[in-house]
C-alpha cells in the first residue's frame, strides 16, 4: 500500500484547521497509535505534533462505558459538560494549538483549575483516533474497502482514507481525578521514544495490510455473531435503522456541509454549557446568574437544513446532537404542529431538561417543516418559529437586564424571551414559499448528494455484513436509479436480500422499487433531455433502459405544455448540422405529436391520453440531444407572445365597442385585424401641409375632412405625445390599434408632424360633438310616432327644427365654449330637456309655418355670474321658456 | 365611413350583389314567419349585409337601434360558479352575440345564457312578429360540444325564437344543427361581379375608375368584396386620379407573409428556420389566424415554386392544416410545416441541380 508521510501529515493539519479543534477538543480514551508514532519517529525528530500524537497515545481515564467501543460516550452529568466547556474556552482562540492538549499548554494545570472534581472528558470519540490513527489518501475511494473519509489532499483534489480500527483495546487505568493524563508529560515523552524506535524498524508495510485485512475479517466476524444469536430480531428489523450511522465520520453525507453544522451548533457551546466560570443559560427567557458574560456568539439562531429525501437530514440532526452533548428532541409531521403547540412543545423542551437518566440539554429539532408550512396553520407555526428565534436579536438589541428578569417574571411577556437552545429545522424543498420567513433569519445548510463511490462502498460494506454477495454493477445501478437515496438504497438491498444470496444486475434492474418518484425541476429536466452525456450511468444500465426511465420522469412532470414550449425554444440555440432539413423537420413533427395528444386530452376530458406526450417529446429530444451540457435559459418567447397576443386582441375588442353600432354590426375580430384595419391606416396618413388651416389648399381640405370623418367614424385619434426616441412610433393613435399593423422589418405607420395632428384632432372633437349634439335630437323626432298627421307640412316642419338644432351646436362650436367638452353626462334631466327643446321647437316650427312668418335666427345667452358645479351649457331662450 | 360601410346596403330590396338571394327572403318572411337560418360563405360575400337585410324586412326600423353591451354572466355550474363576460348587439327584437369568443366555456355560454334568451318572449309590441331572432356569429368555431347542446335549445325554444347562424364553414357544423336550419349559402362574387361592384362604388363617390385597375384589384381581392373596396379605396388615398398601372396595395401582413415565402425560398437551413419562427410569432401576435397564415404562405410559396413542386407544397399545407385544426399550440405546425417544405425543397434543389 502506498503509504506518504507528506500526505498524511498535511492531511492531518487540515483536519485540525477545518474546525476540529473546536469539535474535536474532547480527547479520545483511545490509546495505541503504533503507526502514528512509527512514522513519526520515521522522522527522527520529535517536534510538537509528536507530542501531540504521544498525548493521543496516552490511555485515558475511561468513560462511562468501555463495554461499546463503537459507540460514543456522553457525558453523564452537568457537572462534565462544565469541564468540557471550560476545555473549550482554554483551547478558544485559535492560536494556541490545534486541540486543547496542544504542548504549549499544559493541560493538567489548566483542567485542574476550571473543573470541578469528579469530571471526566467528554465527547471522546473512537472517530477521532481512528481518523488520526490511520490515514491512508487514495484518489480512488473504490480501491479501499472498509470504511472511508473524504478529505482533501495537499493539492486540493479529493482523496479518501481508510479507517482503521484499532488493533486492540488496551486495557484502561482507572481514571485519575482532576487529571487528564494519567502520567506526567515527559514520562511519556521517554516512552514514546522508545516505543517507537523498537517498532519503526520491526513493522513493514506488507505486515500492516495484512493485519488491518485481518482486523476487518474480525470485526465482520464479531458482528456476525449477535445476529445470528437474535436471526429472528434482525429480520423484523430495517437496515436502514440496523445501519444508522452512529458517530459523526460515518456519515456519508459532503463532509464540508457536516462540518458547517458541526461549526454552528458549535458556536452554541459558550451559551448554553456557560463560559468560563459563567453558569450556563437555561432555555427561554432566563439570563444566568452572571449575564455580564452571556455573549451570544450565535447570529443565526435557526438552522434551516434542506435536501432530497433520503439523503440523513434527520439522521445529520441527530449524530450532531448527540456529538455535541445536547439530547435531540425531535417534533416532526406526526405531532401537532399549530402555532400554538408548537410554541408550547419548543418551550417546554428550551425550558426543560429530562429528569431521567443523563441531564443533557435539549437541542430540538423540527423535521419536516415545509410540511408544516401549508394552510393557515402553518403560516403561523412559522411565524411562532420565526419570533422566537428573532425574539432573541431585539432582546439584544435592547439588552436591559431589567427587562430580561422582568420577562422571566411576567408569563404574558412571552415575545420578550430570549431563546438559549440551537434549533434545527429540516425541509426538503428550500425554496417553498411558505418557508421565505424563516429563510430569510435562517443560517441555511444544503444538503447535496453523496458520492456515488461512497454509497457504494457502505453498501458494499452492509452487503458482506449481511453475508450477501453482491456484483459492484448491480449495487451502481442501484445507486444510479434511486439518484443515491441513501434510505430507499438501503431498503432495496435489504428487498432484494430477502429474494436471493447473490444479487446480480439483473435483480436490481427487475425491481421496480428503488425507484424514486421525485418530480424534477423543469431546468434539471431540460438539462437531463437534452445532454447525452450520461455520466457512466446511461452506460451501465443501457440506452432503453435509460429511456424508459426518462419516460417515467417524464411522466411525473406534470406541466407538459412548459416543457414543450421549453423544448421549442431550445431547438433555436442547438447546433446541429443539418444538411436536408430532414432532421428539424422530423423534430417539428414530434412537437407536433406532443401537442396534438396534448390537445385531444384537453378537449375530450380524456386525461389518458395525456401519458403519450412523452413519447412524442422523448423521441424528438433525442434528436436534439447534444453530448456537452447545452446552456438554457428559461423559455419566455411563447409566454410573451401569448400575453402579447391577448394585449393585442383585448386592445381590438375595446375598440370595436367603442364603434357605432350600425358599423359594429358587420364586423368581427377577424374582419377587422386583416382587412379593415390595415385599410382604415392607410387612409389616415394624409400629404398635407404644416400649415394652419385657413392657408390649405381644396384637395387638401378635401383630405382633411375624409379624414376627419374616418376618424370620427370609427372613433380614434392621433396621439398627442412625443414620439418615442429612435423614431420608434411607440404611440401613433389612441386607441393604439396600430400596433395591429405593425411588423418589424416593414416600414411602420407614416408619422405625421405634431401640428398636423393637432389640427386633425380639433377636427376630430369638433366633429364628434356635432354629432353628439345633433344624434339625440333626431333620433327623438324620429321616435315620436307619426300618428296624428303625417302631411307634407309635418315632415317640412321636422326638417325645420333639425335645421335649427344643428345651427345651435355649430354656434356654440364657433363660439368655442364646447371646445373643452368632449364628453358629456346626459341624465335624467337632460333627456327630458331635449325632449321639451324637441316639442317646442317641432310646435314653434309648426307655428311659423302655420304663420308663415320667417324664421328668426336664435338668440344665445351665457352667464357668467357666481360659481357652480352644475353642468353649464348654452341654452335657448324658447327651450326656458 | 370607409366605403365598405357607407354603401352597404341596409336593405333586401337594395342588395345589388345577391339579388337573388334577398329575393327568396323575402318571399320567406312575407308569410310572417321564418325557419332557423344557417347563412355560410366564405368572407366577405355578403352575409351579414343578408342578416340585416332580412331583420329589417322581419321587424322594420325598429331593429336597426341597436344598442351594445358588455356583461359578465354568472353561471351556476355543479362544481363551481363561472364567470364569462360576453358582448352583445341587441336591439327590441333581436340579439346578436358571438358565443365562440370566449373559448372553452363555449358550451356552457350556449347551454344557460342562449337558452336563457330564448325563453323568454318578446313583449308583443303593437301587433309585432311573436318571435325574436338571435343571431350567432362564427358558429363553426364553436366546440361540438356547444353545438350539441344548441340542437335542443332550437327545437324545445322555437315558438319563441329563431336562430340565425353564421359561419365561414359549414362543414364545422355539425349535421343535425344543419338539418334543422335552412342553410342558406352566399356564394362569391366573380371577379366580373366584384368589378361591377366597385365601378357601382366609384361612380357614387364621383371616381373615375379606369378598367385596368378594377381589373387587377377584383384580381387581387380573392373574389371577397370587403377586400376590393377596401383596396378601392386604399387605392385611392395613395394616388388620385387613378392611373391605369397603378399598384395594387396589400395589407402589411400579406406583405410580410411574402417575405416570409421569399426567407423560405432564399435559403434552408435551421438557423433561417428560427428566423421564420420569429416572424409568424409575429403575425399571430397581430391576431392573424393561423389558418390564415397557412394558406396565404402556401399560396406566396406556389407561385415561385418548379411545377413539379406545386402539388407538394399544396399538399403539405392541406396536411398541416390537418394538424393545426387538431392542436393548440399554432406556432408548433407553422413552424412544421415550414421545415417540412424547407426538406423537401431542398431534397429536390439538390437532385435537380446537384
Amino acid at each position: 500500500m502506498d503509504f506518504d508521510l507528506d500526505d498524511l501529515l498535511n492531511t492531518e493539519e487540515q483536519f485540525a484547521s477545518q474546525g476540529y479543534k473546536r469539535a474535536f477538543e474532547g480527547p479520545p480514551e483511545d490509546s495505541g497509535l503504533p503507526k502514528r508514532q512509527q512514522l513519526a519517529q520515521a522522522e527522527d525528530e520529535l517536534d510538537d505534533d509528536e507530542l501531540l500524537a504521544l498525548a493521543f497515545s496516552q490511555p485515558w481515564p475511561p468513560p462511562a462505558s468501555s463495554a461499546q467501543p463503537k459507540s460514543q460516550s456522553l457525558p453523564a452529568d452537568d457537572t462534565v459538560s462544565k469541564a468540557r466547556v471550560a476545555n473549550a474556552t482554554q483551547g478558544g482562540s485559535p492560536g494556541e494549538g490545534q486541540l486543547n492538549l496542544g504542548p504549549d499548554i499544559d493541560p493538567l494545570g489548566n483542567v485542574m483549575d476550571t473543573a470541578e472534581p469528579g469530571s471526566r472528558p467528554l465527547a471522546t470519540t473512537d472517530e477521532v483516533a481512528l481518523c488520526l490513527q490511520q490515514l491512508q489518501i487514495q484518489y480512488d475511494p473504490l480501491a479501499i474497502d472498509g470504511p472511508i473519509i473524504q478529505t482533501t489532499a495537499e493539492d486540493g483534489t479529493p482523496a479518501f482514507c481508510l479507517i482503521e480500527e484499532p488493533a486492540e483495546a488496551e486495557p484502561r487505568l482507572p481514571a485519575a481525578k482532576g487529571q487528564l493524563l494519567s502520567r506526567p508529560i515527559s514520562q511519556l515523552l521517554a516512552e514514546a521514544e522508545q516505543q517507537s524506535f523498537e517498532k519503526a524498524l520491526t513493522e513493514s508495510r506488507a505486515m500492516y495490510t495484512q493485519a488491518a485485512k485481518h482486523q476487518q475479517q474480525q470485526r465482520f466476524q464479531q458482528q456476525q455473531q449477535p445476529q445470528h444469536q437474535h436471526e429472528q430480531q434482525t429480520c423484523q428489523e430495517l437496515w436502514v435503522d440496523k445501519y444508522r450511522p452512529e458517530g459523526f465520520l460515518e456519515l456519508l453525507s459532503n463532509e464540508q456541509v457536516n462540518r458547517n453544522v458541526l461549526d454552528w451548533v458549535k458556536a452554541w457551546d459558550s451559551t448554553v454549557f456557560g463560559f468560563g466560570g459563567a453558569k450556563p443559560a437555561r432555555g427561554i427567557g432566563e439570563k444566568p446568574a452572571q449575564t455580564a458574560s452571556i455573549d451570544m456568539t450565535v447570529d443565526q439562531k435557526l438552522l434551516l437544513l434542506s435536501g432530497p429525501p433520503g439523503l440523513g437530514k434527520t439522521t445529520l440532526a441527530h449524530t450532531i446532537a448527540k456529538h455535541c452533548g445536547y439530547r435531540a428532541y425531535e417534533i416532526n409531521a406526526s405531532d401537532d404542529r399549530t402555532g400554538r403547540t408548537l410554541e408550547n412543545k419548543i418551550s417546554d423542551a428550551v425550558d426543560t431538561q429530562s429528569a431521567l437518566g443523563r441531564r443533557l440539554p435539549n437541542l430540538v429539532i423540527i423535521d419536516e417543516v415545509d410540511g408544516v408550512a401549508g394552510g393557515s396553520e402553518g403560516r403561523s407555526a412559522v411565524s411562532t418559529i420565526l419570533n422566537l428565534v428573532q425574539s432573541g436579536k431585539d432582546k439584544r438589541r435592547a439588552d436591559g437586564d431589567d427587562d430580561a428578569k422582568g420577562a422571566a417574571k411576567s408569563r404574558p411577556r412571552r415575545k420578550v424571551k430570549q431563546l438559549y437552545r440551537p434549533i434545527i429545522a429540516i425541509c426538503n424543498d428550500l425554496y417553498a414559499t411558505a418557508l421565505r420567513p424563516l429563510r430569510i433569519a435562517a443560517r441555511s445548510v444544503q444538503l447535496k448528494k453523496p458520492l456515488a463511490a461512497r454509497l457504494m462502498a457502505r453498501l458494499e460494506g452492509i452487503c458482506v455484513q449481511e453475508h450477501i454477495k453482491a456484483d459492484r454493477q448491480a449495487l451502481l445501478v442501484l445507486t444510479e436509479r434511486s439518484d443515491c437515496d441513501m434510505r430507499s438504497c438501503i431498503n432495496t438491498l435489504q428487498f432484494l436480500a430477502r429474494q436471493t444470496n447473490h444479487i446480480r444486475v439483473s435483480h436490481v434492474r427487475g425491481v421496480q422499487i428503488g425507484q424514486k418518484d421525485a418530480t424534477q425541476s423543469a431546468f434539471k429536466l431540460w438539462q437531463r433531455l437534452l445532454c447525452t452525456q450520461g455520466k457512466d450511468a446511461a452506460v451501465v444500465s443501457g440506452r432503453l433502459q435509460d429511456a424508459s426511465l426518462l419516460m417515467g420522469v417524464l411522466q411525473d412532470f406534470g406541466d407538459s405544455d412548459l416543457l414543450l414550449a421549453g423544448l421549442h425554444e431550445f431547438m433555436e440555440g442547438s447546433a446541429f448540422t443539418d444538411i436536408a432539413m430532414r432532421r428539424t423537420a422530423e423534430m417539428a413533427r414530434h412537437l407536433q405529436d406532443a401537442d396534438m395528444f396534448a390537445r385531444a386530452s384537453m378537449r375530450t376530458g380524456d386525461y389518458g391520453l395525456q401519458k403519450y406526450v412523452p413519447a412524442s417529446v422523448l423521441a424528438l429530444t433525442t434528436m436534439l440531444a447534444v453530448p456537452h451540457r447545452p446552456r438554457l435559459q428559461w423559455p419566455k418567447v411563447a409566454s410573451d407572445h401569448r400575453r402579447q397576443q391577448a394585449a393585442h386582441r383585448e386592445l381590438l375588442h375595446g375598440w370595436l365597442l367603442g364603434l357605432a353600432p350600425q358599423v359594429l354590426t358587420s364586423l368581427s375580430i377577424d374582419s377587422a385585424a386583416q382587412e379593415i384595419l390595415p385599410a382604415l391606416l392607410k387612409q389616415v396618413e394624409p400629404n398635407i401641409r404644416t400649415i394652419a388651416k385657413q392657408l390649405l389648399n381644396a384637395t387638401e381640405l378635401m383630405l382633411l375632412r375624409t379624414i376627419v370623418s374616418m376618424m370620427t367614424a370609427y372613433r380614434f385619434s392621433f396621439h398627442m405625445g412625443k414620439y418615442g426616441n429612435e423614431g420608434e412610433p411607440e404611440e401613433l393613435l389612441e386607441p393604439a390599434i396600430h400596433k395591429l399593423c405593425s411588423f418589424q422589418g416593414l416600414p411602420g405607420a407614416k408619422q405625421l408632424p405634431l401640428t398636423v395632428r393637432q389640427m386633425i384632432n380639433h377636427e376630430v372633437q369638433l366633429e364628434s360633438f356635432k354629432q353628439q349634439e345633433s344624434v339625440p335630437s333626431k333620433s327623438t323626432l324620429k321616435s315620436r310616432p307619426s300618428s296624428a298627421s303625417g302631411n307634407h307640412e309635418e315632415h317640412q316642419s321636422q326638417a325645420a327644427a333639425v335645421k335649427l338644432t344643428y345651427s345651435v351646436a355649430e354656434r356654440a362650436v364657433a363660439a368655442g365654449i364646447t371646445a373643452k367638452r368632449t364628453k358629456r353626462k346626459t341624465t335624467w334631466l337632460d333627456a327630458f330637456t331635449q325632449k321639451k327643446t324637441a316639442t317646442k321647437l317641432v310646435k314653434k316650427a309648426q307655428d311659423e309655418a302655420a304663420s308663415g312668418a320667417a324664421a328668426q335666427p336664435p338668440v344665445l345667452y351665457k352667464f357668467h355670474e357666481g360659481f357652480t358645479n352644475a353642468v353649464k351649457r348654452p341654452v335657448l331662450m324658447s327651450e326656458l321658456m | 365611413m370607409l366605403w365598405v360601410d357607407k354603401y352597404r346596403p341596409r336593405r333586401l330590396q337594395t342588395l345589388i350583389l345577391n339579388k337573388h338571394i334577398g329575393e327568396h327572403l323575402t318571399q320567406l318572411v312575407a308569410t310572417g314567419d321564418c325557419p332557423h337560418i344557417l347563412f355560410y360563405g366564405s368572407p366577405g360575400v355578403g352575409k351579414k349585409t343578408l342578416v340585416i337585410g332580412l331583420l329589417h324586412q322581419i321587424y322594420g326600423d325598429g331593429v336597426e337601434k341597436i344598442r351594445v353591451e358588455t356583461k359578465p354572466w354568472k353561471i351556476q355550474l355543479p362544481s363551481r360558479n363561472l364567470e364569462v363576460e360576453l358582448t352583445t348587439l341587441s336591439s327590441n327584437y333581436h340579439v346578436e352575440m358571438n358565443p365562440s369568443d370566449v373559448g372553452n366555456n363555449d358550451r356552457h355560454v350556449v347551454q344557460e345564457i342562449i337558452k336563457d334568451m330564448a325563453k323568454s318572449r318578446p313583449l308583443d309590441i303593437q301587433g309585432q312578429r311573436s318571435f325574436k331572432v338571435l343571431v350567432l356569429n362564427e358558429v363553426d368555431r364553436l366546440s361540438k360540444d356547444a353545438q350539441h347542446s344548441l340542437r335542443r335549445t332550437m327545437e324545445k325554444y322555437s315558438s319563441a325564437c329563431r336562430l340565425i347562424l353564421i359561419c365561414n364553414n359549414v362543414s364545422k357544423v355539425i349535421d343535425p344543427v344543419r338539418s334543422r336550419c335552412l342553410c342558406i349559402r352566399v356564394a362569391a362574387p366573380s371577379q366580373k361581379d366584384i368589378m361591377q361592384m366597385c365601378q357601382h362604388v366609384a361612380g357614387k363617390e364621383g371616381l373615375k375608375l379606369p378598367e385596368g385597375l378594377n381589373t387587377r384589384i377584383a384580381a387581387a381581392s380573392d373574389r371577397n368584396l370587403r377586400r376590393a373596396l377596401l383596396m378601392l379605396e386604399t387605392c385611392q388615398a395613395a394616388k388620385y386620379p387613378f392611373s391605369d398601372d397603378q399598384p395594387v396595395q396589400l395589407t402589411d401582413w400579406e406583405l410580410y407573409i411574402q417575405e416570409i415565402a421569399s426567407d423560405i425560398l432564399g435559403e434552408q437551413s435551421p438557423k433561417r428556420l428560427f428566423v421564420v419562427r420569429g416572424k409568424l410569432y409575429e403575425l399571430l401576435t397581430n391576431c392573424i389566424p393561423p389558418e390564415l397564415i397557412l394558406r396565404r404562405l402556401m399560396l406566396e410559396l406556389v407561385k415561385k415554386l418548379d411545377d413539379e413542386l406545386k402539388h407538394q407544397a399544396a399538399q403539405l399545407a392541406a396536411f398541416y392544416e390537418h394538424r393545426l385544426q387538431e392542436g393548440q399550440k399554432h406556432i408548433f405546425h407553422l413552424e412544421a410545416f415550414v421545415a417540412k417544405f424547407m426538406s423537401e425543397y431542398k431534397n429536390w434543389a439538390l437532385s435537380a441541380f446537384g
